[in-house]
């Protein structure tokens, strides 16, 4: 299969890859990029772990092929955290103790960014709406959605 | 075993800026191209090889797909409108039925899936099926021979099967504005059973009725049976078991769970849409 | 029903562990954990990230039959596209068993590498390595194999009827062949007083079944292995496993590579619950890949074959129970009959430890206990939170309550009659460990949960009315802490450590426990700040591998924070005494008359005399003075073994709500009581009892793997798209969900602490059982509890 040559704006930093039609995008951040925080738990859409942003909505990088988000911005979780302070999303999960083993952390704190850029102040039940795409199976998802509403109350005060 | 690590499966790739350009595609690739939309069906059945197409066609780099317009009586939407687009568009507050269903998708498939996709998918799961149903939208396909419109209930032909052509590209949705006094609901349980209802009335009289049932049956489709037993009756609680048993033989009679729940929920859609209709 | 709380002499902590825990500087404090950072900004490596110059990439051919036997085998075209194979036949044919967290006489050893006979779809038989995934794929389907397929058994008690095709002919213990018989892998018998007289004294005797179901681990992080053949012979390995040390000692063996030359990193595993308790069989795969190709070699799992992989332990369990009308018991009879799949990895354990899951849940004076663990063409159960316990609880809790409900009592009232519990003695690990409980806020418990959910409030079933219905259910649930006792027992038990001061006052942890994600390390490193009296923030794990760090069995059986904390303590207080002994030397004074406590300003441990002003110095000071002086390094390594295996114990209390028509069961709130002794980590001691009752949950009311008896293969082919699960959306709101803790101090823990993570799971499918009975008056013993389920058993009810 022929290469084709891409631009990204990964977490801010242009650059420009060749790649071929059938490369995944999770693949291409993980295996070209190094950005190995996004993971693959399922290849199928059913865990959320591979979930990047792709010019600010959370997508599955799983089933995205790297071809079609030429020109894009995307932002994974390496790119939250801004001259090395963690985004309010990054610290109220620290806070609450919403990590344990982590593998699913990279996928849900971003899509509770893509989350409350839509819906800056969701309830309860549209936290856990949210979280419906993704698998954690050591928290119970408790912590999490602690995290998530009191992020989005921290970013609210501005 | 297949690997779901990796999109094993090898095409060539294109990326039309047009409608055109797509059709002319297909009409050169037809049996073996896939068109691509937002992904989220096709490639999980290219990963587990369900399909292997040799050439994929990649729409979304076709702007004029994705609009969402007033014409008329009837707001068209384009094929490659993501189901957030939808849910975020001022014009399609007015058919909150349609909107109901799309609640319970998860938010990366909000950002991902398309109309269009969904409707090609033809699942009888699909959360667009059943309200657009019974909103009695049609579909505009195109292809390199000219284009057709198509009743959606023509649409869905089989599981998972549609009446396009393999050289055709559906482009358009178009939902009729409905009836300000018509009333109509959505329900469903999990993935089991779906129902969506939209009801006319005249005082205790239902005077219209179209519904739809979806979830775990072979196809997505209106059951007009039931829909006659209703039109024209006084509504009641009798004239609903009926409806309702109308229903009900549309489910797989083996599926004993799912004859149950739909007894259940489907009294509830009805009664909902019947209260809200004027 | 007026609740009488029969108050039981109860020690509550003694004198010394009231006067530490008002005076602990870091244990009980909340604090943020260290891997928190890395983890949450994407920057922790897990194995499915550790990346190796030059690396090829790996794939498993696997049996797609359940049963069947290889005739010919052809990976010439596989080879031809440069990809290096691997097939059963040049593999190593020792026969292993993946888990030798048991002594060698209990480890059942029926497994090789590769095999030209799989048991079970999935079943690898083959394997290649290549420079990319895409091209070891295109490898893998060039293999050419010719199969003849044999008859499947999929159901146990078929399986173990004459004339059914036998699993396995023979198998291996320690170094004897021993014959297998109509597939049964293991069997027990106990049995403790009279179990016919027992019947015959009881007013009330009931006789239930509980069928539990097969739920797969669903570790988020899929069974991952790199390797790298290193020049002298030896490998290094980074994989997902709970014991580096005990897969070094199997690569060592299967391979013939001596240990010395097999370095196991520790590295941070994506979730496990048990999947990992072993050497994952792609470990040796990936080892024998590298091996051949001399070029490491990464090897991770898709979902499908993590799924094909392994699972819990199904079963089915018969029951009998009589009671007094007082609610006393007085006989049980259990007999049990154990799915293990295609491999025994620890059937004989299991089936043991649930006995003592069995006597050590109520006091039963005639019992009588017997279980066979059998074969079927599945994919291997193993180990998965809780062990047979929530089995055993499932049946055992719902049948107490229904006795209950029979004559009239409250559950709560029975259970505090025969409740096991402080004096008597537990069964940590089965008949061979055992030791005297010492700590138990059992009562405590049951006081203050049921005053917390409204318990007397809940009202009959007969009186809730309604298509949708709530219902109040109460269980209650425990688990051993560690697997140690006074004799050595089965099971191996044992944990080490290395602590030592650098020359800032920072201290190096090196403790090759692993962490799964509940926190256990965290939770030790808590413990060695306390106990040298240094500030959280100078103390770090150091990075961990198999020839720099001491033995550790394994992270299992609720030990992490009991038995690794235990050795942490006892490491780090043979470090404080020489750092005493030091400063002792610098300041003039005695060392049995200094103390350290922590300066979090300066970031330092201060040694200082009590009441003496000036003789004061940091941690720093003495270390550096040390290393000037050339008095060495102030370390020390060790190991520990408990001699108990205190329970840790878990009360909970929850409210579902039952929709009649459709059967669907929505847990809407609970209140969760824990006994963990001290708390090392509030927030993490909290967060394992969230997790540990969403497993439960979705154990309860969700999960299963089922299997096409045509095609052996899992329904769901072995997608998560067609695994039922529970989600976000179907777990009570967090405000909804209170937990809190029992006031004990388990004496023979660091600073009062015991285990808690497995007793978290163990009650919850009983609890939602008795909830869901509490609602609409139907016991339904199987798991997991479908709306069809809930459903049919509604509609027999109501046409009985
Ligand atoms: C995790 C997960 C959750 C999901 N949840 C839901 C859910 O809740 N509800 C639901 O309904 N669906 C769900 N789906 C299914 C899927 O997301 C939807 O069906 C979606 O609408 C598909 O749209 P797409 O743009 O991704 O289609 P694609 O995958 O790109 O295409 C789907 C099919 O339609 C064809 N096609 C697409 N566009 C056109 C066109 N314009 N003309 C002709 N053919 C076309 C493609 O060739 C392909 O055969 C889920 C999928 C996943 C992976
Ligand atoms: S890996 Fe993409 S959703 Fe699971
Ligand atoms: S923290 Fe382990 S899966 Fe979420």
């Amino acid at each position: 299969m022929e290469e084709r040559k891409i631009r990204l704006k990964v977490n801010g930093k242009d650059c420009e890859l060749s790649v071929k039609p059938n490369e995944l995008l999770l693949n291409v951040l993980r295996n070209k990029l190094g950005l190995t925080g996004t993971k693959y738990g399922c290849g199928t859409g059913d865990c959320g772990a591979c979930t990047v942003l792709i010019n600010n909505e959370p997508r599955l990088s799983c089933l995205t092929l790297a071809v079609t988000v030429d020109g894009a911005e995307i932002t994974t979780v390496e790119g939250l955290a801004t001259n090395g302070k963690l985004h309010p999303i990054q610290e109220a999960f620290v806070k609450h103790g919403a990590i344990q083993c982590g593998f699913c952390i990279p996928g849900i704190v971003i899509m509770a960014k893509g989350l409350l850029d839509i819906n800056p102040n969701p309830t309860v039940e549209e936290i856990k709406e949210a979280l419906k795409g993704h698998l954690c199976r050591c928290t119970g998802y408790i912590n999490i959605i602690k995290a998530i509403k009191a992020a989005a109350l921290e970013m609210s005060k501005g | 075993m297949v690997n779901t690590r990796i999109l094993a499966s090898e095409f060539e790739y294109f990326e039309p800026r047009t409608i055109n350009e797509a059709v002319n595609l297909l009409a050169k690739y037809g049996q073996e191209a896939r068109v691509l939309a937002g992904g989220s069906d096709l490639i999980v059945d290219m990963k587990v090889e369900k399909v292997n197409p040799k050439y994929l066609i990649y729409i979304g780099k076709i702007p004029e797909l994705r609009s969402i317009a007033k014409v008329g009586n009837e707001v068209v939407v384009g094929a490659n409108a993501t189901f957030f687009d939808l849910i975020k568009s001022p014009l399609l507050q007015s058919f909150p039925i349609l909107l109901e269903a799309l609640k319970s998708i998860q938010l990366e498939i909000k950002m991902m899936g398309t109309i269009g996709g969904n409707i090609c998918s033809a699942a009888p799961t699909a959360s667009t099926a059943t309200p657009l149903l019974v909103l009695n939208a049609w579909v505009k396909v195109v292809s390199a021979r000219g284009s057709r419109t198509i009743p959606i209930e023509k649409v869905y032909v089989g599981n998972r099967k549609t009446s396009l052509a393999p050289d055709e590209l559906l482009t358009e949705i178009h939902l009729p504005v409905l009836d300000s006094r018509y009333g109509t609901a959505f329900g469903e349980i999990k993935t089991k059973i779906k129902f969506a209802v939209v009801i006319g009335r005249r005082g205790d009289v239902c005077e219209h009725c179209r519904i739809a049932i979806g979830g775990d049956v072979e196809v997505a489709k209106r059951v007009e049976k039931a829909e006659k037993l209703l039109e024209g009756k006084v509504f009641n609680e009798r004239a609903i078991e009926e409806a309702c048993d109308a229903v009900v033989e549309e489910i797989d009679p083996d599926n004993w769970y799912v004859r149950e729940v739909a007894k259940y929920l489907f009294p509830k859609v009805v009664w909902e849409a019947w209260e809200k209709a004027r | 029903m007026q609740t009488k709380f029969i108050s039981r002499e109860q020690k509550r902590h003694d004198k010394k562990g009231e006067r530490l825990s008002s005076q602990f500087y870091t244990v009980g404090k909340p604090a943020p954990r260290k891997d928190a950072i890395p983890k949450v900004t994407g920057q922790e490596k897990f194995t499915t990230d550790v990346v190796v110059p030059g690396m090829l990439y790996g794939r498993v051919l696997r049996s797609p039959y359940p049963h069947a036997r290889v005739k010919r085998i052809d990976t010439s075209k596989a080879e031809a596209m440069g990809a290096v194979c691997i097939t059963f036949e040049e593999t190593p044919k020792i026969k292993y068993n993946e888990r030798i967290v048991s002594i060698p006489s209990a480890t059942f050893k029926d497994r090789t590498v590769l095999t030209g006979k799989p048991l079970h779809v999935g079943e690898p038989i083959a394997a290649v390595a290549a420079e990319t995934e895409e091209k070891a794929e295109k490898a893998l389907k060039l293999i050419e194999v010719e199969y003849e397929p044999l008859e499947a058994v999929f159901d146990p008690i078929v399986a173990m009827k004459p004339g059914k095709p036998n699993l396995h002919d023979h198998i291996i213990i320690e170094d004897k062949v021993v014959e297998i018989k109509n597939n049964i892998a293991a069997k027990l018998e106990i049995a403790e007083g009279d179990v016919e007289k027992g019947f015959q004294e009881a007013d009330i005797v009931i006789e239930r079944e509980a069928k539990l179901g097969r739920p797969y681990h669903a570790q988020l992080e899929t069974k991952s292995a790199v390797c790298v053949p290193e020049p002298n012979g030896g490998v290094t390995i980074w994989t997902t496993t709970q014991t580096i040390h005990n897969c070094r000692i199997l690569i060592g063996e299967i391979f013939g590579i001596p240990l010395n030359k097999v370095c196991v990193k520790k590295v941070a595993l994506g979730g496990s619950f048990g999947s990992s308790i072993q050497m994952n069989t792609i470990l040796p795969i990936c080892v024998a890949l590298a091996l051949k190709a001399k070029k490491p070699v990464k090897l991770v799992s898709t979902r499908e074959e993590d799924m094909y992989d392994h699972c819990r332990y199904s079963m089915i369990i018969k029951y009998k129970l009589g009671a007094k009308k007082d609610g006393r018991l007085v006989a049980g009879q259990m007999d049990v009959v154990v799915d293990i799949g295609a491999h025994n990895i620890q059937a004989y354990p299991l089936i043991g430890c649930m006995a003592g899951w069995l006597v050590d849940l109520y006091k039963i004076p005639h019992i009588k206990y017997s279980a066979k663990a059998v074969y079927t063409n599945k994919a291997p159960a193993c180990a998965m939170q809780g062990f047979g316990n929530p089995q055993v609880n499932f049946i055992a809790q719902t049948m107490m309550n229904e006795i209950a409900e029979k004559l009239g009592l409250d559950p709560i009232e029975v259970e505090l009659k025969n409740y096991v519990g402080l004096g008597d003695v537990f069964w940590g690990q089965g008949p061979t460990v055992r030791s005297v409980i010492r700590s138990c806020g059992v009562e405590e418990l049951i006081k203050k949960g049921s005053e917390m959910i409204g318990w007397r409030n809940r009202g009959r079933p007969e009186e809730k009315k309604g298509d949708i219905v709530r219902g109040i259910g109460m269980a209650r649930g425990f688990h051993t802490s560690g697997a140690g006792g006074p004799l050595p027992g089965e099971a191996v038990d044992f944990s080490g450590a290395m602590i030592k001061i650098n020359e800032d006052g920072t201290v190096d942890v090196i403790a090759s426990l692993q962490d799964m994600g509940g926190g256990a390390l965290e939770a030790g490193l808590r413990i060695v700040a306390e106990t040298l009296g240094v500030p959280l923030d100078c103390v770090e794990l150091a990075p961990t591998d198999t020839c720099t760090s001491v033995y550790d069995v394994c992270l299992h059986a609720t030990r992490g924070v009991y038995v690794g904390g235990g050795t942490l303590k006892k490491v780090a207080e043979q470090v404080r005494q020489k750092l005493l002994e030091y400063a002792s030397r610098i300041l003039g004074t005695y060392p049995q008359y200094l103390k350290i406590r922590p300066d979090e300003k300066r970031k330092q441990g201060i040694i200082y005399a009590e009441g003496i002003s000036g003789k004061e110095i940091t941690i720093r000071e003495v270390a550096a003075t040390a290393r000037n002086k050339n008095w060495g390094t102030i370390a020390a390594v060790d190991s520990l073994r408990q001699a108990q295996c205190p329970p840790a114990y878990t009360v909970y209390f929850l409210e579902v709500e039952v929709n009649k028509r459709t059967g669907e069961v929505r847990p809407v709130r609970a209140v969760v009581g824990a006994d963990c002794g001290t708390v090392i980590d509030p927030i993490y001691a909290v967060a394992q009892i969230h997790g540990s009752f969403y497993r439960g949950l979705s154990y309860a009311l969700y999960e299963d793997t089922r299997y096409n008896r045509k095609t052996g293969e899992l329904t769901n082919k072995g997608f998560l798209s067609g695994y039922n699960i529970l989600k976000a959306p179907d777990m009570p709101n967090p405000d909804d969900v209170q937990v809190f803790f029992a006031s004990t101090y388990e004496e023979t823990g660091p600073f009062g602490a015991k285990g808690i993570g497995e007793a978290a799971i163990n009650p919850v499918p009983a609890v939602v059982a008795n909830a869901i009975y509490n609602a609409i008056g139907v016991w339904i013993r199987q798991t997991p509890i479908t709306p069809e389920r809930v459903l049919k058993a509604l509609k027999e009810k109501g046409g009985e």
